[in-house]
């Protein structure tokens, strides 16, 4: 239940890891096709479809992990904004009975 | 940064409240993305992946390398298209953040510079008699408007507080 809560607040990072546990995957799976093939022409397949579509998901978790970066960042500046505000507000007050 | 008194939008729901506060692309939007950015990136890979896919199905069903060759270098090229696609939608994404960082930084600045002049400027006495301020580290108690403090982070003080503090009376502003 705990992996489910993680998963379901970390969509992105557990997208992420997956996508390069597949990644992994069908590069393992694209070279013993390949290592399996005499032929140079019967290995292409296995390179464009293993090599390539394993490197696409190994780029797809690296893209997933740097966004789920970049929103934390997001969420951060919003904090920031606030606590930056509510610190004004006070600073205000304060001036403001001193003017008063 | 847009301008100030707008309502403002909680990205959880249609909360909206009419305030009077700089409001921050951070603010508005739930994520560093906008809709252009999503559909220019989803573009490019999806173009890539369909290439890659057809180059993919094509030269499976060649027999000699001589003829796959154009078909893996399609599919190399595709591949870079994903590449691309990746890219851009990751810098704008970095981008987004960088001028909300920017936009967050000039606004304090701003709001400090701003402080630090009023603070400078005497009340209708001079300050009000009974409001004194110290700073972290200080062991005199101040008036608001004193040059010692004029730099400091502040934080106003009640006679009991002075009185806990054991603070001394500033010689300068005398307060």
């Amino acid at each position: 239940m705990a992996l489910m809560k993680l998963v379901r607040a970390q969509w992105d990072r557990a997208g992420a890891v997956t996508a390069v546990l597949l990644g992994l995957l069908a590069l393992l799976l694209g070279w013993i096709g390949t290592s399996n093939t005499e032929y140079v022409a019967g290995q292409m397949p296995y390179i464009v479809s293993g090599g390539l579509l394993g490197l696409f998901l190994l780029g797809v978790g690296a893209v997933l992990w740097l966004s789920a970066d970049l929103r934390d960042e997001w969420r951060q500046l919003r904090v920031l904004a606030e606590e930056m505000r509510a610190d004004r507000e006070l600073y205000g007050s304060t001036v403001r009975s001193r003017d008063s | 940064m847009t301008s100030t008194g707008l309502a403002v939008h909680s990205p959880w729901g249609r909360h909206a409240a009419v305030v009077d506060r700089p409001r921050f692309s951070f603010d508005v939007h739930p994520s560093p993305w906008r809709r252009a950015h999503h559909v220019t990136g989803a573009a490019l890979v999806i173009t890539g992946a369909v290439v890659a896919t057809l180059s993919w199905y094509r030269l499976s069903g060649l027999e000699t390398f001589r003829e796959q060759a154009g078909w893996v270098v399609l599919s190399v090229l595709a591949g870079g298209l994903c590449g691309l696609g990746f890219a851009v939608w990751l810098l704008a994404g970095l981008r987004a953040v960088r001028r909300g960082q920017r936009d967050l930084l000039r606004e304090l600045r701003g709001g400090r510079a701003e402080l630090k002049v009023r603070l400078a400027v005497p009340g209708p006495a001079g300050g009000s008699s009974s409001e004194v301020v110290t700073a972290r580290g200080m062991a005199h108690f101040h008036r608001p408007s004193c040059r010692l403090v004029r730099t400091k982070s502040i934080s106003v003080l009640s006679a009991a507080d002075v009185k806990d503090a054991g603070l001394r009376p500033c010689g300068v502003c005398e307060p």
